[in-house]
């Protein structure tokens, strides 16, 4: 029997590698990011009927991971008060051997204040449109262009200027 | 020419529209350091995107497409106790709710076991089977309509809906068991209350056949998830009925 929610779930289901994408722009560790969109999936479809169908699904998802990760930061800044640091080092010595650059990316990319991280993970990573990412944020988008100009400004300072992958 | 670090990555993201992006292209045209200042942005927007493709490629692990597809990882039924819930949501509410919750929180250890996500969506959808009220998971639509009218051995081919064993509980009303077919089968058990179906248990059948196992409910009783078997037997007084004993139960409008 194909349901209309069958035809949802094949849909969510061919949305997970850019979901995957996102989350993991958003947490280093690739385990974590997984960990971070199984709960968000979770929460979704709990939630199925709250998906207005004129909206965009993928907007819709990537909001309810930007909300399971903003609860995740805020639950870490509540443990991390008292263990602290131990990842930065670690953060350090991933470096050796990235030969693509790809781990400079991931650790400058963690630099960012979260406001930053997600305007640039949906604008610049996921590609979607300013007035999109700006309604999953949740901001105005003057707001949003301000967050990205200042995430960019970052990025080019801890990558290093004109320098190509 | 002065054009703002936002305004180029307006252009560089392409947000800017004819004439506006016109304009932005003749002045890079003519001005190399804002060339230069392109391509920055671009090689940056280029390596950000380089940097985290790799796991489009990736194979997407199980557990996520188990999160879609089930609302939950595979396994054995998952049965989680919404008695809590609903002794939480009795506490915060009225009097009057409370006594009528509390004629099945107390009596019958409510455990409805499902993925809450399938049952959420079948809430959701035009042909809802159950409705929140007062706190108890009410039967509505097909599910209703199968548990009032079908007999056991009477649900056509391909039903949505299967009743399975009818007997009567300890407090003396009618209860059915059931089956829902769909994109993931569901079980449960009904209970008669105030003239309305309330579903006492409902959880996801075991094993992926699932029309094999909910055909024959009424003997094989065996097929039914262990948490359902419980259930059943926490609550029944007596034996199942017998055909004609079900459709004398049925022809008195459950009472």
């Amino acid at each position: 029997m194909n349901s209309p929610s069958d035809l949802l779930h094949s849909r969510i289901l061919e949305l997970l590698p850019k979901l995957r994408r996102f989350a993991r722009s958003l947490t280093r560790n690739p385990h974590d990011a997984d960990d971070l969109l199984q709960g968000a999936l979770e929460r979704a479809l709990a939630h199925l009927e709250q998906w207005q169908t004129d909206t965009r699904l993928d907007s819709w998802l990537y909001t309810i991971v930007k909300h399971a990760w903003i609860d995740e930061l805020r639950s870490r800044a509540r443990r991390e008060r008292t263990f602290d640091h131990q990842g930065q080092a670690e953060a350090v010595a991933d470096h050796r051997g990235d030969a693509s650059g790809t781990l400079a990316v991931e650790q400058a990319m963690a630099c960012l204040p979260a406001e930053q991280r997600l305007a640039v993970a949906l604008v610049l990573i996921e590609g979607l449109p300013y007035k999109e990412a700006a309604q999953i944020i949740g901001v105005p988008m003057g707001t949003l262009t301000s967050r990205l100009a200042r995430g960019r400004q970052a990025l080019q300072q801890l990558l290093g200027p004109g320098e190509s992958a | 020419m002065n054009i703002p670090d936002e305004l180029l990555a307006a252009y560089v993201d392409g947000e800017l529209e004819g004439g506006e992006r016109e304009r932005i292209e003749q002045a890079i045209a003519q001005d190399a350091q804002l060339a230069q200042r392109v391509a920055q942005q671009r090689a940056l927007r280029d390596r950000l995107r380089g940097a985290y493709s790799g796991v489009l490629h990736e194979a997407v692990p199980q557990r996520l497409v188990h999160a879609v597809k089930l609302g939950t990882p595979t396994g054995p039924a998952q049965v989680i106790d919404l008695a809590r819930v609903r002794a939480e949501r009795t506490r915060r509410g009225n009097g009057q709710r409370q006594v009528k919750v509390r004629r099945y929180s107390i009596a019958a250890s409510l455990a409805v076991g499902l993925m809450a996500g399938v049952l959420i969506q079948r809430l959701a959808t035009p042909g809802a089977v159950t409705e929140f009220h007062d706190g108890a998971l009410l039967a509505r639509g097909a599910l209703a309509q199968a548990l009032n009218e079908q007999l056991a051995s009477s649900a056509a081919p391909g039903a949505a809906v299967r009743v399975g064993l009818t007997f009567r509980s300890k407090a003396g009303n009618y209860c059915r068991t059931f089956a829902l077919s769909g994109g993931r089968s569901l079980v449960g058990l009904a209970c008669r209350d105030q003239d309305q179906w309330q579903l006492l248990n409902l959880m996801a059948a075991e094993g992926a056949g699932g029309a094999g196992t909910t055909q024959n409910l009424r003997m094989a009783t065996s097929a039914l998830p262990p948490a359902l078997l419980q259930a059943v037997s926490e609550h029944i007084s007596g034996d199942p009925l017998n055909a004609a004993a079900e459709a004398k139960a049925r022809s008195t409008g459950w009472h």
